[in-house]
């Protein structure tokens, strides 16, 4: 018998069992690698934010209130973790990227969906590594976890209508860099 | 099913996890039983050095009820543990 997430949760903060950890860490620690990896790009670096993200969700784990689906919960960690290490990492040139973007913000709505979801993967993770990092994960929770505006408006704690925006402008960026690679755009 | 070349790049990020699945969770284990120990450790002293401090302002210290047989002094006495309190 499989139990839910919420329902692991519950009995991990009851018992301190190991069954539920261990059933919680297979379901999420290659995806919170992945996602580690893709933004930080470096394999060193995203092993030690994978255990440093577990840790950080255990420690915590009696702060989930249920309000939203545990794996939003997990994600919302993991990304913001993630970009804030970068930002640390090249503070400046982080808020100039996000200076950029929003001049970018012309009346062109970017890329369809489409061209997107079906763009061969090499190219896919090339540009995603050329786009801006607030850009990129931003695009991640939208196609890849496949999280509703609102969903990832709580992970980024800003509004619905600016995460709407968010997206345009990531996708203004992507459709950008793309262009400027690949002739064929 | 509708191709998401985004799901096929998770995928891809996530084979490069395979190997290094065991080690993560040990570092992971390690890490939180650090911080069981830390926090037992906290729990197990805290009251002591409390209870030092308490002696040394002119409270009860922490050996007083042992050495006086374990028994306080308002337990010999007629008068109620706490003003205000009906016998």
């Amino acid at each position: 018998m499989t139990i839910s997430d919420e329902e692991a949760v519950a009995q991990y903060l009851r018992t301190q069992d190991q069954k539920c950890f261990d059933l919680l860490y297979s379901r999420y620690s290659s995806k919170i690698f992945g996602k580690c990896i893709s933004i930080l790009k470096d394999e060193e670096k995203a092993e030690d934010a994978t255990q440093e993200i577990f840790v950080k969700i255990l420690l915590n784990l009696s702060k989930f209130s249920g309000k939203s689906k545990f794996s939003t919960w997990i994600y919302s960690i993991t990304y913001n973790y993630c970009i804030d290490s970068i930002r640390k990492r090249k503070k400046d040139k982080s808020v100039l990227v996000e200076d950029l973007a929003n001049e970018h913000d012309t009346a062109d709505d970017g890329l369809e969906d489409q061209f997107l979801l079906e763009l061969n993967v090499k190219r896919l993770k090339i540009i995603l590594d050329k786009i801006p990092v607030t850009d990129k994960a931003i695009l991640l929770m939208k196609y890849q976890d496949e999280l509703s505006i609102k969903e990832i408006s709580e992970i980024l704690v800003k509004s619905e209508s600016a995460i709407k925006m968010k997206i345009k402008r990531a996708k203004q960026k992507f459709k950008k860099v793309y262009k400027e690679n690949y002739k064929d755009a | 099913m509708p191709k998401n070349s985004f799901k096929e790049l998770e995928k891809d990020s996530q084979k490069q996890f395979e190997n290094k699945d065991k080690q993560i969770k040990e570092n992971i284990n390690r890490s939180i039983g650090f911080f069981h120990f830390i926090g037992d450790i906290i729990e197990l002293f805290v009251p002591r050095v409390v209870q030092v401090f308490l002696g040394i302002s002119g409270g009860p210290g922490p050996n007083k009820e042992v050495e006086d047989g374990g028994s306080r002094s308002s337990d010999t006495q007629d008068t109620p543990r706490y003003p205000n309190t009906l016998e």
